[in-house]
């Protein structure tokens, strides 16, 4: 389905709060994202890669990224694929046909806040229980925990810049639990 | 140093900014800082750290605190404290400090600042190694005397390297499995007795570590004899440094007591102050020669092999006296001060909290560090490496055979003594676990940490036993006190639990909505009209349901998208009855039993292709589902190929209710067909509804004409908006979750977790019919069980009261007729689930469990409430359309 833009409302309205210096935090909404589960090293994964010329990597947290793609390993058999659009959930149907995956359509099922700034990895220490220290969580690496009690993927971008991908629902709790998080690093 | 004011119990005195309150008292002779919480006797100060047990006072500046041991508050100007006996006052007013927590991951974390410690830290911050090093005092360096040396600062110079995290204040208050220590670190009350609300005053941190080095030092422990709280008997170390470091003057004549060398070190500091030392007493009949000089020159006088046994106070009750026993007579000796060296115990509270148990060491007579397991050291004092213990005392404890009149504390802050542990022992007890209960010996706010051992030793001397075979008092986290808040932290007002809102929720704010919580979801409850009431708002709503339209918000409901080739198969086995034969396209009513055969969850499944199925759960269970689902997927049947993905928030779903509802959706989606016989009930059309992509499905929780719109979330605000618009001419009346509630209740509807608890089979619920008898699935073998085959469980029935205007409460119990006011044995027969007043109806109704029921139609029964007993008849739980005559309009 195309997107109706003029129809459209996000979780957060697009906001964004802070300062580029120290802590700045804003909305990206309406990423399309495809959530594909597949038997791993199956032929399935092959089709999948080869159709939209990425890679599904293996180990989890680790990420695959192309001018198009941000694919994201959430599970052993679990993908995440951000920046697809639409028509690559047809085309990876009739490329399959029979073959089994999993492909959903999860767009609307979360927003994407970004931190980033001086002291993006302090805010988010706050309340992300993981290990975030840059030689551990590398840019480029992804995870799954809870912040603020909210289920969220985690994605290092950039240094410094972190995406956390919230489900709508909770979307504005945890956009409250960050901007409050940032009290202290604000203009620092 | 810069002198400050502060004010103690309403007057203000005089201190130096950032030395702790304890010794700021004693610089101002205030000795009596408290009485004691149950004998009410005059205490000062005794310790120098968190192990005091007397001189706690109540904050009243800043946040204030309740029961902080002065030893432990850096002295800023404006403070304000009170002396406090016992248990403290929560402050009444709204704490408008911040507090929070942090997550903290590293190689090594140090517990411990002092010299143990920052010598682990210059070996473990090699090799770029990422520490983090804690400690509880104001600065580094712990009993280091001399910071200026060459040795100690090239130990401190490590605590700025790039790769060392460093924290004062901060407090190891629990250490757990795996590595896992809670640290509090207190931020701001040494900077300013005013709140600075953007700065946390207290951080709780969330330590996992590799490596743990506890370098947590030791404790000085009292020391026992009759009357041995008095102000002016502190420990020796305590008082050494409150003289010396602190320069605090307040005595003029001191006694040590001591059991080791310890304690002639402490003389020596003191007696260099201008405290003179008049005697050093000592329960050893011998000492190094050298030790034996130096006193001698210090011209102090040394009396061997003798003891304190009694102490004597001045009017205000502070030591004025020390009598002690020599072997050949008793003497006093004036003095203001006593201090008292018991001997050293190691702090090993921290390695206790994972359940290991201290070891006896005879050499230095103490509970030391047990062994630990990997990744977690302990070294220094808290490792029981003790310099001077050579020429040691058996752990001494006092006196044991005293007068009846004569009291000796062992636990100060509980005013616990000798006698309550002889009366313990002869009533039997030699367990140092029931002892301590019987005592309440280790049970206050400091548990016990100068008390622990000491009881230990005298308990092993009265029971005849090793200190080994008694054991040490179980400690607890934390291993200090702080505010609940810290624990809080900013788990506060909204960010107390997550608020999960759908996105048409500003809409019904908007509309005034009033919210009800439904899990962590906040649903409309009902839409007022102006002057309106609850009560009448749901009639309103209720009305236009069932004669015109009327518009929700099911959001909430849980979605899963179920893919793969055992789809089908799957569906089969969760639900009781049958997926496989449902059409594509065609939407199902399923209910999910776990293993015992009690109703799990419901929902409506649809069937989006052959190998493709769009659960739904409700609004609470969305969670629960999915890991039901995938713990079934990836134990027990990882065969089946298939996948499940939640889609909660992915889709949106309006409902518009009612026999106008037809009329509404053709006007919204032209193109679609609406007729009956092309769109029947639980048929699925997609089709675009005000211009948006939407499924639309013909399902119905209230019994009318209904169809759902479903919508990627992100469109469903316009689109709730402009369908208002369309529907002004059908008077569309939008409906919250109370008015969903009475509609589904007029027909029968059960709602998981409002007619079930968890105990209800489905043919307990009336719905057999769902039960599939063909198939296998999960709950089925629970349903020979003999208990859940009974025909007389309670089975859900309706109630209609005699006086229709009675409401019955939900949750109200029902017994049988005439039993209540007799007190007949056996009278309860049920209770009611649901309960509403029916603008369809005219009248109130209820949906009950009740024993039997399905076997009583027509009997009256009772709902006692209060002196009231409400009569009620038993009937069918469908009140409205048994026929399904509105269904399709």
């Amino acid at each position: 389905m195309a997107k109706l833009n003029k129809f459209m409302n996000s979780p957060l309205n697009g906001s964004t709060f802070g300062d580029r210096k120290s802590v700045f935090i804003k909305e990206n909404p309406y990423a399309t994202t495809l959530d594909i589960r597949v038997k791993p090293k199956s032929k399935s994964q092959k089709i999948i890669e080869n159709t939209l010329k990425i890679k599904l990597p293996l180990t989890v947290g680790q990420t695959f990224k192309n001018s198009k793609f941000t694919v994201l390993v959430l599970g052993p058999d679990w993908w995440l694929i951000v920046g697809a659009n639409l028509d690559h959930e047809k085309l990876l149907r009739s490329k399959l046909k029979n073959e089994f995956a999993s492909i959903v359509d999860v767009s609307a099922q979360r927003t994407f806040i970004e931190v980033s700034g001086k002291y993006a990895k302090e805010v988010l220490e706050h309340g992300w229980e993981l290990n975030l220290d840059q030689d551990i969580f590398k840019p480029g690496m992804c995870a799954q925990s809870v912040i603020a009690r909210s289920p969220a993927i985690l994605y290092h971008g950039p240094f410094n810049t972190y995406h956390l991908y919230v489900r709508s629902s909770f979307a504005q709790h945890l956009w409250n639990f960050l901007t409050d998080a940032s009290t202290e690093y604000l203009n620092q | 140093m810069s002198s400050v004011q502060f004010v103690f119990d309403n007057k203000t005195y005089h201190g130096n900014n950032g030395e702790p309150l304890s010794a700021a008292l004693l610089r101002n002779h205030i000795k009596v800082v408290t009485e004691s919480s149950y004998l009410f006797r005059p205490r000062g100060v005794f310790g120098l750290g968190y192990e005091e047990p007397n001189a706690l006072v109540q904050i009243d500046s800043g946040s204030g605190e309740p029961m902080v041991p002065s030893t432990k508050i850096e002295l800023v100007d404006g403070l304000e404290v009170r002396s406090l006996a016992g248990v403290g006052d929560l402050p009444t007013r709204k704490d408008e400090a911040r507090y929070d927590k942090k997550y903290k991951h590293v190689d090594v974390l140090i517990i411990g600042a002092g010299l143990s410690g920052l010598k682990a830290l210059e070996k473990y911050s090699k090799n770029n190694k990422k520490v983090m090093v804690i400690d509880d005092q104001p600065s580094a360096g712990g009993f280091i005397g001399d910071l200026n040396q060459e040795i100690p600062k090239k130990l401190m110079n490590c605590l700025k390297l790039k790769n060392v995290v460093h924290l004062q204040r901060t407090t190891a208050i629990g250490l757990y499995d795996q590595n896992y220590v809670v640290a509090v670190e207190r931020r701001t009350d040494h900077l300013n007795s005013k709140i600075d609300k953007n700065t946390a005053r207290i951080r709780t941190w969330h330590i996992r570590a590799k490596e743990i080095v506890l370098a947590t030092g030791a404790m000085q422990r009292v020391l026992v004899f009759p009357n041995n709280d008095r102000p002016g008997i502190l420990l020796s170390h305590a008082a050494a440094t409150y003289l010396d470091k602190y320069r605090v003057g307040t005595f003029k004549n001191a006694v040590v007591f001591t059991v080791d060398d310890y304690g002639y070190e402490d003389a020596l500091r003191i007696n260099k102050t201008g405290t003179k030392v008049k005697a050093i007493v000592d329960v050893r009949q011998n000492i190094s020669k050298s030790l034996e000089q130096k006193i001698k020159k210090a011209n102090i006088e040394l009396i061997l092999g003798s003891k304190i046994i009694d102490t004597k106070a001045d009017f205000n009750g502070c030591l004025n006296t020390v009598v002690i026993k020599t072997e050949t007579e008793n003497r006093e000796i004036d003095a203001d001060l006593l201090a008292i060296s018991g001997g050293w115990t190691p702090t090993v509270h921290l390695a206790t909290f994972l359940n290991l148990k201290p070891i006896w060491d005879e050499k230095i007579q103490a509970f030391k560090m047990p062994n630990l397991p990997k990744g977690l050291t302990s070294t220094g004092w808290a490792n029981g490496e003790f310099e001077k213990v050579e020429n040691r005392t058996a752990l001494y404890f006092g006196e044991l055979n005293l007068n009846q009149d004569e009291i000796s504390f062992v636990d100060l802050q509980r005013d616990a003594t000798l006698r309550d542990l002889k009366r313990a022992v002869g009533a039997g007890l030699s367990s140092i676990e029931h002892i301590k209960r019987y005592t309440t010996i280790g049970t206050a706010h400091d548990q016990g940490k100068t008390s622990g051992t000491t009881t230990m030793g005298l308990l092993s001397a009265l029971i005849n036993k090793k200190p080994y075979e008694v054991g040490t008092l179980t400690f607890r986290p934390p291993y200090v006190t702080f505010p609940f808040s810290a624990f809080a932290g900013r788990e506060l007002g909204i960010l107390t639990d997550p608020i999960r809102t759908t996105p048409i929720h500003d809409e019904h704010l908007k509309n005034n909505a009033p919210m009800e919580d439904v899990g962590q979801w906040k649903r409309p409850w009902y839409f007022p009209l102006e002057k309106e009431n609850m009560h009448e708002a749901v009639l309103r709503e209720c009305k236009a349901a069932r004669n015109d339209v009327a518009i929700m918000d099911a959001s909430t409901l849980g979605k899963i998208d179920i893919q793969g080739p055992d789809a089908a198969i799957f569906l089969d086995r969760i639900y009781t009855n049958m997926f496989s034969n449902l059409k594509i396209g065609a939407s199902r009513y399923g209910l999910m039993c776990g293993v015992d055969g009690m109703v799990f969850d419901d929902g409506v499944t649809t069937r989006l292709s052959e190998n493709r199925f769009l659960m739904t759960t409700t609004t609470s269970g969305a969670a629960k589902v999915l890991d039901w689902l995938e713990e079934w997927l990836q134990t027990e049947w990882p065969n089946l190929n298939v996948f499940c993905t939640s889609v909660t928030e992915h889709w949106a779903t309006i409902a518009l209710v009612g026999p106008k509802s037809r009329n509404l959706i053709k006007k919204l989606a032209p193109e679609l067909d609406v007729t009956n016989e092309n769109f029947a009930f639980m048929d699925n059309k997609y089709a675009k509804v005000a211009g948006i992509p939407s499924r639309i499905a013909r399902i119905s929780f209230s019994g009318e004409l209904a169809y759902e719109i479903n919508i990627e979330s992100w469109y469903a605000k316009e689109l709730w908006k402009e369908i208002f618009k369309q529907g002004k001419e059908f008077n569309l009346t939008s409906y919250g979750t109370e008015t969903m509630h009475v509609l589904r209740a007029e027909k029968g509807f059960v709602i998981v977790g409002q007619e079930t608890d968890g105990t209800q089979t489905p043919q307990d619920l009336g719905m057999d019919w769902i039960v599939s008898k063909k198939k296998d699935f999960i709950g089925k073998r629970s349903f020979r069980r003999s208990d859940t085959a009974k025909t007389d469980r309670h089975h859900l029935v309706g109630l209609l009261p005699i006086d229709k205007t009675k409401l019955l409460p939900e949750g109200a119990y029902i017994v049988i007729k005439d039993t209540f006011k007799n007190k007949s044995k056996n009278s309860h027969i049920g209770y009611v689930t649901s309960s509403y007043t029916s603008d369809v109806l005219q009248r109130t109704f209820a949906l009950a469990m009740v024993a039997n029921g399905r076997n009583k139609m027509g009997q009256i029964i009772e709902v006692p409430i209060g002196n009231d007993l409400i009569q009620a008849e038993i009937v069918d739980s469908v009140f409205y359309d048994k026929e399904n005559r509105h269904r399709d309009g």
